[in-house]
């Protein structure tokens, strides 16, 4: 190709398929495409002909950008730039590959904490990831939606602390199964907490958890809303509830303690707990509580609404009716219910 | 700018459409070079931009239209190969090496270049042409990132609103 001749096209009758802004003279103009008032005074009143990136560039190709920095440059840049900060507060998709994050923390091998916030990440992404943090002992996941499965490698043998926070999408954990994997977890907190997000939410899928962590001494789950549930096990026909489905033949041979806060009624639930009685011969006590939390909360109540205290009243009956004859012996079974304060 | 073998007149198989930039200037280049602009891409394929007709781009001036161009025709061969899965380690070097020494240019061409690319969403040339942005500013102090990005000095309202920034991502200015 080349540049054929200096003579002007014959006719332009065709419609432009490009956007953009073309002056009377035909050359083309770049209009400054911030919007933003407060942002824009300070460049603007230095007159038209800065030729500031920020000034000119339209919003989405300064994300583009910017999501291409690492994290500390694109903190920085937000902090010079309003279409930088606008991309910033607007949470970008900040690329987050195995490189940038290995130039931004050193080696990952050497990482003991992961704490990811509103991260579009899906399971087989954060997988990835995990498979090259080896010394990994702690993994905090908030409102990561994008998770409907979260898979942990095998190799994090160091994992202490597992904290998942209102990932609605997340519908299965697999943990491995080959037992003697997180054989140095003991302690496992999980808090759903907005469970009527996924109204049919399996409650026996934790199950996963437990067979995969052989020196678990205390489980934690937390229902912090408890949502009315559309599974109760009041509602379901005897002959199901009689012949409750078999969860997994794994026995939990160190496991102690287990609460669960905001108890409620659904089948699932109450399978979960079944299982729990029936697989933990080292179990000493076992707390229900079908509030919204009482253990810590300093005195504090959690408010619930009619619904909710009407939920746990029937979370109360199903226990009362599918649990408490399961409870062994050597087994000390706390029960917990809304106090008058916890009314809204 | 390099020209590909098209010399020899009309022999060549490849089809040949005609560019046409804001100042009026005629650039023909090979359809699949064309191509790949996405805003283009319909038009060719309704089998515009051939003959004498040509496609008018009234926000792409000449200088730029042909660094482009450039980038297109170096592109094409491995954008037909659906993104080169074969390609040899020697021509993905190569293409590397183009395209380093291509963005090593003046910031008002960078920025000319940006907004062609956008305009005519050539998305190899996007990617290139901001990665080359955002390696301008790492590792940069904020009064370096506001010059290289062709800022003023700051107003008192903006130092301050910089300084209440560094306080709130001091880990960022470590």
């Amino acid at each position: 190709m080349g540049v054929l001749d200096q003579t002007p096209a014959q006719s332009v009758q065709q419609q432009p398929r490009l956007q953009g802004q073309t002056a009377d003279d035909g050359s083309t103009t770049l209009m400054p495409e911030m919007k933003d008032s407060t942002c824009q005074k300070g460049n603007s009143a230095q007159g038209a002909e800065m030729t500031g990136f920020e000034l000119v560039l339209p919003q989405d190709i300064l994300c583009h950008i910017h999501a291409l920095m690492p994290m500390k440059d694109a903190a920085r840049a937000a902090g010079v730039s309003c279409g930088f900060r606008r991309s910033w507060e607007s949470y970008p998709k900040l690329i987050f590959d195995i490189e940038t994050l290995a130039a931004e923390v050193g080696c990952l091998n050497n990482l003991t904490t992961v704490d990811l916030r509103s991260v579009h990440i899906t399971g087989e992404e954060l997988y990835g990831f995990l498979s090259n943090t080896l010394a990994l002992e702690r993994l905090e996941l908030t409102n990561c939606s994008d998770i409907v499965c979260l898979k942990i490698p095998c190799l994090l043998s160091n994992l202490n602390v597992l904290e998942v926070y209102d990932c609605v999408m997340l519908e299965m954990v697999n943990t491995p199964m080959v037992s003697g994997k997180f054989i140095h977890l003991k302690y496992l907190e999980i808090v759903l907490i907005k469970p009527s997000c996924t109204l049919d939410y399996d409650f026996c899928s934790l199950v996963s958890f437990l067979d995969g962590s052989p020196a678990l001494e205390t489980f934690v789950l937390r229902i912090e809303v408890p949502a009315i549930r559309h599974d109760s096990i009041l509602e379901c026909s005897d002959s199901t509830s009689l012949h409750p489905r078999r969860i997994s033949g794994h026995c939990h041979e160190n496991l102690k303690n287990v609460m669960i806060t905001g108890f409620c009624s659904a089948k699932s639930m109450i399978e979960l707990t079944n299982h729990i009685l029936e697989r933990t011969p080292s179990l000493n006590c076992i707390t229900l509580d079908t509030s919204r939390g009482h253990d810590d909360k300093a005195g504090n109540c959690s408010q619930m609404f009619e619904e909710d205290l009407m939920e746990a009243q029937r979370a109360r009956l199903a226990i009362g009716r599918y649990l408490e004859q399961n409870v062994p012996s050597t087994v000390s079974l706390k029960l917990i219910e809304p106090c008058t304060m916890c009314k809204f | 700018m390099a020209a590909p073998e098209s010399g020899d007149g009309n022999n060549g198989a490849a089809r040949m459409v005609t560019l046409i930039s804001s100042d009026n200037t005629r650039f023909e280049v090979e359809a699949a070079a064309a191509s790949l602009s996405q805003t283009l891409q319909l038009t060719i394929l309704d089998g515009g931009g051939g003959g004498g007709d040509g496609i008018p781009l009234p926000n792409v001036d000449s200088a730029t239209l042909s660094k482009v161009l450039e980038y297109c025709i170096k592109h094409a061969p491995a954008a037909a190969n659906g993104g080169a899965p074969n390609a040899t380690a020697v021509d993905r070097a190569e293409l590397e090496r183009f395209d380093n020494e291509f963005v090593n240019i003046d910031q008002s061409v960078l920025y000319s270049l940006i907004m062609a690319a956008h305009n005519l969403e050539i998305e190899g040339l996007q990617s290139l042409v901001a990665k080359k942005v955002a390696d301008m500013i790492k590792g940069k102090s904020p009064m370096e990132i506001r010059r290289t990005l062709g800022f003023p000095d700051p107003t008192p309202e903006e130092q301050a609103e910089m300084n209440a920034h560094m306080l709130e991502y001091g880990w960022a200015y470590e």
